[in-house]
């Protein structure tokens, strides 16, 4: 019995000790090792630097010759850091440094690593340095096994650039997995105008999710040039190709696209047209006031949200346009214009108005107050008629609100 | 012999403060680097620059913050303003500048191109490089 | 045979129960922190790059509503609110509850953010306390208060999911600090597997004795009282290798209810938050594993190893214990709901793994432990110890322990390492040996008195009272 209590005790103590002689001992190692390459960093960056803002060819003079072993890290880490953070000459002059110096064939190898973190770095640092005899390589890297990797290699073709990255992404979209799809596609929208073009073409081939991709992305970059495109993706039996296509549109904001959209309101599926109406606020299209007025029936709670967002968008005709749907005849519609001339500050604004002397504005505003009180939506209009800095306006409030006015007081 | 220009450079990545630095000394200004807004104005009052080149995302006091506090400042308010940020939408730009900004850099940037906006602005205030 | 012969019969029984007891729950950690180890190093490297900034601009994310639960909070509301409106991710709205506050919480949001009465009408899918009124802000266009009747924080949640309008939610403490990319890392399970992941967590830090500025921690630092610090090495245990493990055997218990992301049509489905627990977050993931595995759904509930919010622990013992007694209660109440999962091979990993575990470790640990303690004075006064066995107990029980904390630690060396100085390293050590003399037996005593507590008032559970919102924070569930 003695034995084992000896024993337990040993061993468990044992691994204790161990564990904390390893925590101990990383924290050191870590440390010593960080303020080393501080060190070593103060000494080579201004000079790395000044390179950069100069013309010499090579940047080996001013590392002091070759690259030594111990630097290897500490100058990759400067260069990475200061390729990331500009453009033109100096970061083309950083990544020629880079590859000058054997980073970027080393990091070639690391595609091939056996390690996915590994590939993952490799392909982002070649981004980084904007290695273009890497384009093939890292092309091949799209079908890596491992999403991280494939995430990594898009972003680096993205930062390298050019049609020759643009293709391989596009067929990228195809990916099965959401998030790399969702990273890709973000790539190409920052790569703007070279791969509008390209999605186009390849639409046809795209698998479904690829093609709702395509139509992000196409809102994303915002050009003008698929407008027309879009406009016949409207038909497309695919609910969801509808929705992405009718939000594309809002996005790139052409004025062109508002006809199309207001057939979009028209759409069986409750998502086309929620989307519909809320692009039609974008591009501020005023023919639209009275399809907008009938979305504010729509038995959707979307739909009739961004319907009533967009006639206010669209000016003082989509407001006048509320104001009338207060006396419609579906309570939804009522709801929504109530929430939305409250939103937007026009109840307020014309509450405003009842401390003005008798005219037609005045009147205007006591007709708007007279609907809110028929309607029963009152609740605002009495947190005005108690707090309302003018005396004149809380007593019309209540003379409209058929209370007693709050005596004395004023804003608390 | 002229006295150098005098630049502030306020950002909270160190890298970036740095480069900018040594992009700036390289051509002969005297550079001094903020690494928060808080520490940008008063810098900004103590040293009086001659130009400041301003991060928008900092701790303490964004870069919107740093320019409101310097253009209420009566002997710093002429003094050349550019805005150096990720922020690259058309609003944030249209904000930069109308909330007083003299130029509007987005990151990453040209290294070159910004050292011309610099001397630029330096020039039309009168003082040579 | 004597009584006496009978009495050391038993107590051997006893003693040789406890010893197994042990060896298997420590197995069970050490398993645990295994798989946590594993776990941890993965997503250290997945993590190598973060490119959470593109990920923010991109218009592909999900949009989120932030829940905000606030009862009396009128000295922190504001701060909290401001805070939220910076952290980084696209689309969200953030809808602070305002639980029948007797402070002026309400008046303070109002001034602050220019708030305005909204006449807004909405739909309520869960039932709630009656909502007084609704605010919103025309300056800040995704900022919703809602003013409502008393009814607790799981009905203050349950009205701000009616009000949401996204698909997802995050549930927030008031009082508590989120890190600027917490929703963007929690967010990315669902975005991965959007028509899986249900809810998702992250780890929850310990806020005492960091230097906190403008709503966000700008320093961190220890706790100088002992009492937080021992919760620092508790929280890190817990975060580090509980949850990680758990959640990668797929049956997570817990979400912290100081920050969680959940899908809005599942929690709907289950009817939203219990206002008869005071362990809400708990109780709502266990019914959300019960609801999916009933309905035999292919779901994943989820912890993300990466730090999210800070909050404020207890820095005396009588609120630890308040706030101890509460988790334990919360979890007994929560168990004996939902016993039908006990061992039903219908629920799983969840059914057969992790709510045995805690049926038998968390909720009955202390009691075996406690009793433990009252076993042997009982047989050093019986004149019946064994000194070995006792020796052999106390060395293993302690050095366990020990182990598990030291693990912990180094788990959080090699991930995040939050704590820079080699004095903070020193003193989590210290800590992690010396919770072991006193405070992890303290913590066994609050639970077996929460147990009891539980047991008396059995009959009321139904009206159980419910507590406020101060001290509802952070990791229900102790241990793991």
């Amino acid at each position: 019995m003695y034995a084992v209590l000896a024993y337990s005790v040993l061993a468990i103590g044992g691994v204790f000790l161990v564990l904390t002689g390893l925590i101990v001992a990383n924290k050191a190692w870590r440390e010593s090792r960080d303020a080393w390459r501080r060190t070593r960093r103060r000494t080579l960056e201004p000079a790395i630097l000044s390179w950069a803002h100069g013309d010499a060819p090579s940047v080996r003079p001013s590392i002091g010759g070759a690259l030594k072993r111990r630097d290897r890290l500490v100058v990759e880490g400067i260069l990475l850091d200061h390729a990331q953070r500009v453009r033109g000459v100096e970061r083309e002059r950083l990544g020629r440094a880079l590859d000058d110096l054997g980073y970027v064939d080393r990091w070639i190898r690391g595609l091939s690593s056996w390690r996915w973190w590994q590939r993952a770095e490799s392909a982002e640092k070649l981004g980084i340095a904007g290695a273009f005899r890497a384009i093939d390589r890292l092309v091949r890297s799209l079908a890596d096994d491992v999403p991280e990797v494939r995430i990594r290699a898009a972003k680096a073709l993205g930062a390298v650039g050019g049609r020759a990255a643009v293709a391989p992404l596009v067929q990228a979209l195809r990916e099965p997995n959401r998030w790399s799809t969702i990273r890709i596609a973000d790539i190409l929208a920052g790569m703007r105008h070279d791969v509008v073009r390209e999605l186009m073409d390849e639409y046809p081939k795209m698998n479904r999710d690829a093609r709702l991709a395509a139509l992000d992305i196409l809102a994303k970059i915002r050009s003008l040039e698929p407008v027309a495109w879009l406009e016949e993706r409207l038909s497309d039996p695919d609910r969801d190709v509808r929705a992405r296509a009718c939000h594309a549109l809002g996005a790139i904001g052409s004025p062109d696209s508002g006809p199309a959209l207001v057939r979009a309101l028209e759409d069986p599926e409750w998502p086309v047209r929620a989307v519909a109406a809320k692009g039609i606020g974008r591009i501020r299209h005023a023919a639209a006031v009275q399809p907008l007025c009938a979305a504010l029936r729509d038995r959707e709670w979307w739909v009739r949200a961004n319907a009533a967002e967009s006639l206010r968008l669209i000016g003082p005709k989509g407001i006048e346009a509320l104001d009338r749907m207060l006396d419609d005849r579906d309570v939804y519609a009522r709801h929504q214009a109530v929430l939305m001339l409250q939103e937007s500050g026009e109840l307020d604004r014309q509450v405003e108005l009842l401390g003005r002397p008798d005219g037609p504005e005045r009147e205007a505003a006591e007709f708007l107050v007279r609907r809110f009180v028929r309607i029963g939506q009152v609740g605002r209009l009495r947190e005005l008629q108690e707090t309302h800095r003018d005396a004149k306006v809380r007593e019309a409030l209540a003379a409209l609100l058929g209370i007693a006015a709050a005596p004395g007081g004023g804003a608390p | 012999m002229v006295k150098p220009a005098r630049v502030l450079v306020a950002d909270d990545d160190p890298v970036s403060a740095r480069f900018v630095a040594s992009l700036l000394e390289e051509r002969g200004y005297e550079v001094v680097v903020a690494g928060d807004g808080e520490h940008a104005v008063d810098a900004a009052r103590k040293l009086r620059p001659d130009l400041i080149v301003c991060d928008v995302v900092m701790p303490y006091r964004d870069g919107f913050d740093v320019l409101r506090s310097v253009r209420a400042e009566p002997s710093l308010s002429s003094v050349p303003i550019v805005i150096v940020s990720m922020k690259d939408r058309e609003e944030d730009i249209v904000r930069g500048l109308e909330a007083g900004a003299d130029d509007y850099v987005v990151k990453p940037f040209n290294a070159r191109e910004l050292l011309t906006r610099v001397r630029k602005l330096l020039n039309r205030n009168g003082r040579a490089t | 045979m004597s009584w006496v012969g009978w009495l050391t019969e038993a107590v051997v029984a006893f003693n040789v129960f406890v010893l197994v007891y042990f060896l298997v729950l420590n197995s069970i950690y050490l398993w645990l922190f295994l798989v946590s180890l594993v776990e941890v190093l993965r997503f250290v490297r997945r993590t190598f790059f973060s490119d959470y900034r593109q990920i923010m601009q991109s218009e592909m994310t999900w949009p989120i509503s932030v829940l905000v639960a606030a009862h009396d909070e009128e000295k922190t509301i504001v701060d909290t609110v401001r805070s939220l409106m910076m952290v980084n991710y696209g689309e969200f709205e953030i809808i602070v509850v305002n639980d029948g506050s007797t402070d002026r919480t309400l008046r303070r949001l109002v001034e602050a953010f220019d708030l305005r009465r909204m006449d807004r009408v909405y739909k309520r899918s869960i039932p709630t306390e009656a909502v007084r009124a609704v605010y919103g802000s025309l300056a800040h266009a995704n900022l919703l208060v809602v003013d409502k009747e008393k009814g607790g924080k799981s009905d203050a949640l349950n009205a701000g999911i009616n009000l949401s309008r996204y698909p997802l939610f995050c549930s927030i403490d008031a009082d508590s600090i989120i890190e600027d990319n917490a929703l963007l890392r929690v967010v990315k399970p669902f975005m991965e597997r959007p028509n899986e992941t249900v809810a998702a967590g992250g780890i929850v830090r310990i806020v005492n004795g960091c230097e906190v500025r403008d709503g966000r921690v700008v320093k961190i630092e220890l706790p100088d009282r002992p009492i937080p610090i021992f919760q620092v090495v508790e929280y890190l245990r817990a975060f580090l290798t509980g949850r990680v493990g758990w959640s990668a055997l797929q049956s997570l218990m817990i979400i912290s209810g100081a920050f969680g992301i959940y899908r809005k049509q599942e929690v709907v489905e289950v009817g939203g938050y219990s206002r008869y627990t005071e362990t809400e977050d708990l109780e709502l993931v266990v019914r959300l594993h019960e609801y999916m595995r009933t309905r035999k759904r292919k779901y994943r509930i989820v912890f993300v190893p990466d730090p999210v919010c800070w909050t404020e622990v207890p820095e005396s013992l009588k609120v630890l214990n308040r706030q101890r007694n509460r988790w334990h209660r919360g979890l007994v109440r929560t168990l004996w709901d939902n016993k039908r999962m006990m061992l039903n091979p219908r629920y799983g990993t969840v059914g057969m793994f992790a709510f045995p575990y805690f049926f038998f470790f968390e909720m009955l640990g202390p009691f075996v432990e406690v009793a433990g303690y009252v076993v042997v004075i009982l047989s050093l006064l019986l004149g019946i110890l064994n000194l070995e066995f006792f020796l052999l107990f106390l060395g293993i029980a302690i050095l366990y322990g020990i182990f598990l904390s030291i693990a912990a630690i180094l788990l959080e060396e090699i991930s995040f390492r939050r704590y820079p100085g080699w004095l903070d390293l020193t003193k989590l050590v210290v800590f992690g040996i010396l919770e072991n003399f006193g405070y992890r037996q303290l913590n066994a005593l609050f639970k077996v008195k929460a147990f009891w507590d539980v047991l008396l008032r059995r009959r009321s559970w139904g009206k159980m009272e419910r507590s406020g919102f101060r001290e509802a924070r952070g990791a229900a569930g102790g241990q793991t």
